[in-house]
């Protein structure tokens, strides 16, 4: 919801029952000059940009080869200033496969697999850590006690039975991603409604006899929704990470597809004869997730400072 | 000492003299005016009310007295003196602030350290402010928490401010203010927030305390009943600005500002039944959308063409009286 | 006072009681006692007291909202401590609660018209246009404009969202209401302007309502009939000029010398009330007051004092006076 302007996909599942056209206008426009006044944001909202366009349009770029095509002879080429040519900018790997396509390539992969695991296990946390919250009890228990043992659950471990279960795929890392880290989303939301649920609208609404579907829906839910969009931006860098962790491992995207792990995986025989495979993956897994918790910072300070603003001007003290 | 009630401002020493004060905060539409042109003594033995409702810059001022304009506001103009020497300079700051002249808050929980014993507070405070050491320092922690009414103060020592009520916190807050001999008191909504007999215990504790020890005090409320039955001289505050100043008598039974009349025809009392509640129409003014005039024209019954071109200017009236307004005699020249 | 035909709300000897972890002990937190109190159609009943005495504990129990550990409490003559699924949310329409703080009796989130149409998404039927000339209706009822409803709550004050949660109040045409402190979070000028909202709309709409405030000059103003609280025990009941101009109680009598009037030709004569508030935690024995009264003797520390008529209507727990 608010991140969609910076040409970012949308990161977070859970719908803003309340955000609508007027408010998230003004939302906008202070985002937009809270952003100003923040480098760490413009660097994190660049990098975050440039690596979703990338990734989106990266197969109907013009000038670049087929990520996957082979040529022996050019194997191992360097990249420019380094002795290479402009043909393979980012030199090429041991099968002679442009490193600029396969990085780009496995953008694709990296995006994909991270903005699709964070969003269902944003879905499926918050929708859990509300009932959780809200509902209480033994259900509470219930819920947390399952989020407990899955935060002490190694989430490799989880991949490697999985994968030795069903063979890997790209999939199964999106499911082992989001089941490691829905947890993260029921905790924090939890912990939030239980502070809204004393506010003076719950009770409100409760008194006016509304259901629990209701008030969780239309109450508690949009007031969690910029937390969690927050949140829901930082595991995005942690996704990044496990994929390309997955994908090293050899669980997740199989070759001739390439993605930013496996190129690791793949370069690392070759460090020695052809450093820039590995460097540049490497590098690329670096900056984007250096974009991703810098974009997340940021919006951590607009909210915060969001909130401060709101309480010095709505209540003013003498 | 008793003839506080009745002075007039030429036979008290004149303590503090705010000049031209003003205050801004930035937000996105602007600088906006917490305080604006403010003018304003406190002669000694006195105790002058600032009553004014939410936003009228009551509390912003007070803290400006003593430099701690909380950023990004910042002081645009002006000069505060104390006894001749402007507060405004760090170093005149320094000096002054916590010892001669102090402050209490509304909440004495944020004030105090909860950290610390009531006893360990107090210990610092006079090592380091009044530079009393050893026995010394026991025997006057021991006289303050007496002096402010407090039951048990030797246990008291030992108390952390969690432990204490409401009521006791405050107590203890107007004795770590007291420890120093301050000459000016300037209190922010002392009693906001207690329960109407605590309220009355603090309330007539300060004034006691203020006689007995000659403190003036600078009360700064919202609440009428509080500025009636405390003070001696008030003056009125809306948005940032003095519309009315007067001695407390002649305010109450004879309000000369629009705004001052409306507040007083506001308040229900106690003490009488089946009055009509007058209450002042419009709302309080949005403080990023300033009038070019007076800034309670939009509210203001009486308001003509003049009351928009520019703010009146606080104008003599009578003796002892000021008025800002286009309304009253004395009121349009400055 | 002549409200002795059938009450609209009653409550019977109502006692709450909860507990609450203190550090590693649980305690029981004597919130209210053996309050029995009624209200009839068209009255405004004033409760006052200051900070623990129970009020607002008393005004929920009313509405049903707070289940009693003992007692009973009568909505026009049924009793709803033990209602049905069902029955409870019919019973919703009918009573409503007024918050004190405007600021977070709103969800943010939620446009104005969205939070005032919410008791008719629930109750009713009413969907589509139908639903928002109810709304602009309501709103003009409380002396807003009907393009409020477009707006979020931060674009309004505090006085214009205390209208705000008036209006959603009165969306279902309750005939009760509890006012919980509901001016005082308002400035005096803004404070007269509800009060006297809250006024006219008892005889314009038809309301009763229970007004809890601690503030007890704006408790005179609005109330016919007044009743002081103090650590969850009734101290006096009686009409309101009873109260104020007879109070009885030694409590009562205290809290009234406490306020400061706002004219300093009435000047102060008198003794603050020693000693603070005990904990409704450790409640004393007895009489709930002994602990800060000047008049008591050995009777109170030994014995509740009863709740007995004085004169027409006028109730005094006390033993002394």
């Amino acid at each position: 919801m608010t991140a969609v302007d910076d040409g970012l996909p949308p990161s977070e599942g859970t719908n803003g029952a309340g955000a609508a056209s007027g408010e998230n206008a003004t939302v906008m426009s202070d985002l937009r000059s809270h952003l100003r006044k923040s480098k760490a944001g413009i660097a994190g909202i660049a990098i975050c940009s440039l690596f979703a366009l990338v990734a989106i349009i990266g197969p109907w770029l013009p000038f670049l080869p087929d990520p996957s095509k082979q040529s022996l002879p050019d194997k191992l080429t360097p990249p420019v200033g380094w002795g290479g040519a402009w043909d393979h900018p980012l030199g090429t790997d041991q099968l002679g496969r442009d490193i600029l396509a396969r990085l780009i390539d496995g953008a694709r992969i990296s995006l994909l697999v991270s903005v699709v695991a964070v969003i269902i296990a944003a879905i499926l946390g918050t929708a859990l850590g509300l009932v959780a919250g809200y509902i209480g009890g033994r259900i509470d228990t219930l819920i947390i006690s399952a989020a407990d043992v899955q935060m002490a659950f190694p989430g490799v471990l989880a991949g490697l039975i999985l994968v030795a279960a069903f063979g890997p795929s790209v999939w199964l890392v999106i499911i082992v991603i989001a089941i490691s880290s829905w947890m993260v989303f029921t905790r924090v939301g939890r912990g939030l409604v239980f502070t809204l649920k004393s506010s003076l609208f719950v009770e409100a609404s409760e008194l006016a006899g509304a259901s629990s579907r209701r008030v969780m829906w239309r109450h508690l839910l949009p007031n969690l929704v910029s937390s969690l969009i927050t949140l829901s931006v930082l595991e995005l860098a942690a996704a990044i990470l496990s994929e390309s962790a997955f994908a090293f491992l050899g669980f997740g995207v199989q070759p001739p597809r390439s993605s930013w792990g496996l190129m690791i995986q793949q370069g690392r025989n070759y460090i020695t004869d052809g450093w820039w495979i590995v460097t540049f993956a490497g590098l690329a897994i670096a900056i984007v997730v250096l974009g991703v918790n810098l974009l997340s910072l940021w919006l951590q300070s607009f909210n915060d400072i969001a909130e401060r603003e709101q309480i010095i001007l709505e209540r003013p003290g003498g | 000492m008793n003839g506080a009630g009745t002075s007039t401002d030429t036979r008290t020493e004149r303590l503090l003299e705010i000049k031209d004060l003003t205050v801004g905060f930035p937000t996105r539409d602007g600088i906006v005016r917490g305080v604006d042109s403010l003018n304003l003594n406190v002669g000694s033995h006195e105790r002058l009310g600032v009553v004014g409702e939410s936003g009228s810059g009551k509390t912003v001022m007070g803290l400006a007295i003593l430099g701690m304009v909380l950023p990004p506001g910042r002081i645009m103009g002006g000069t505060v003196l104390w006894r001749g020497e402007n507060v405004l300079d760090e170093a005149v700051a320094n000096r002054v602030r916590g010892r001669e002249i102090a402050m209490i808050f509304q909440d004495p929980m944020v004030s105090l350290n909860p950290l610390k014993t009531v006893g360990a507070q107090l210990r610092e405070l006079l090592k380091r402010r009044a530079g009393l050491d050893g026995a010394d320092i026991r025997r006057r922690s021991l006289e303050l928490l007496d002096m402010v009414g407090i039951a048990n103060p030797h246990d008291r020592l030992k108390s952390y401010a969690f432990e204490l009520s409401g009521g006791m916190r405050q107590r203890v807050m107007i004795a770590t203010a007291l420890a120093c001999e301050p000459t000016l008191l300037i209190a922010d909504e002392p009693t906001t927030g207690l329960d109407v007999t605590i309220q009355d215990q603090i309330l007539t504790l300060l004034h006691d305390l203020s006689t007995d020890l000659g403190v003036s005090v600078l009360m700064i409320t919202h609440d009428l009943g509080v500025v009636a039955q405390f003070c001696d001289r008030v003056q009125v505050m809306y948005a940032g600005r003095i519309v009315e100043r007067a001695p407390i008598t002649d305010l109450f039974a004879d309000p000369q500002h629009p705004y001052s009349s409306g507040l007083l025809q506001s308040v229900p009392r106690v003490d009488r039944a089946e009055i009509e509640l007058a209450g002042i129409p419009g709302e309080p003014l949005d403080r990023a959308n300033f009038p070019a005039g007076c800034a309670f024209e939009p509210r203001c019954a009486e308001a003509h063409d003049a009351c928009r071109q520019a703010p009146p200017p606080l104008a003599k009236i009578a003796e002892r009286r000021w008025v800002a307004c286009y309304n009253r005699p004395g009121g349009s020249q400055t | 006072m002549s409200e002795q035909a059938v009450p609209l709300v009653e409550s019977r000897d109502v006692s709450v009681h909860y507990s609450r972890w203190v550090g590693s002990r649980r305690r029981t937190v004597y919130a209210l006692d053996d309050f029995s109190i009624s209200v009839a159609p068209g009255e405004t009943v004033g409760l006052v007291g200051e900070s623990g005495c129970g009020k607002s504990t008393a005004g929920r129990a009313l509405l049903g909202a707070v289940k009693p550990t003992k007692g009973q409490v009568l909505f026009e003559g049924e009793d709803i401590t033990d209602l049905s699924r069902r029955n409870w949310r019919a019973m919703r329409k009918q009573v409503q609660l007024i918050f004190q703080d405007p600021y977070s009796a709103l969800n943010p989130k939620l446009k104005v018209g969205d939070s005032i149409a919410e008791p008719f998404l629930v109750h009713t039927r009413k969907r589509g246009a139908e639903l928002e000339a109810a709304v602009a209706e309501l709103l003009e009822t409380v002396g807003m404009t009907a393009g409020a409803a477009d707006k979020y709550p931060h674009a309004f004050s505090g006085g214009q969202r205390q209208r705000i949660v008036i209006a959603r109040a009165l969306a279902l045409h309750p005939g009760f209401v509890v006012a919980d402190e509901a001016t005082a979070a308002l400035d005096v000028s803004i404070q007269a302007q509800i009060v006297n909202l809250l006024v006219e709309l008892k005889d314009t709409v038809g309301l009763s309502y229970l007004f809890i405030s601690h503030n007890l000059a704006v408790v005179r103003h609005v109330s016919d009939r007044v009743a002081i609280m103090y650590l969850g025990h009734l101290m006096e009941l009686g009409s309101q000029r009873d109260i104020y101009e007879n109070p009885t109680h030694p409590y009562s009598q205290a809290l009234l010398s406490a306020v400061p009037v706002p004219d300093p030709t009435t000047k102060r004569h008198h003794e603050p009330l020693k000693g603070d508030l005990p904990s409704p935690m450790d409640p004393p024995k007895g009489c709930r007051f002994n602990t800060r009264c000047p008049l008591a003797v050995e009777q109170c520390f030994e014995e509740r004092p009863p709740m007995t008529e004085r004169s027409n209507g006028h109730y005094v727990a006390c033993w002394v006076n």
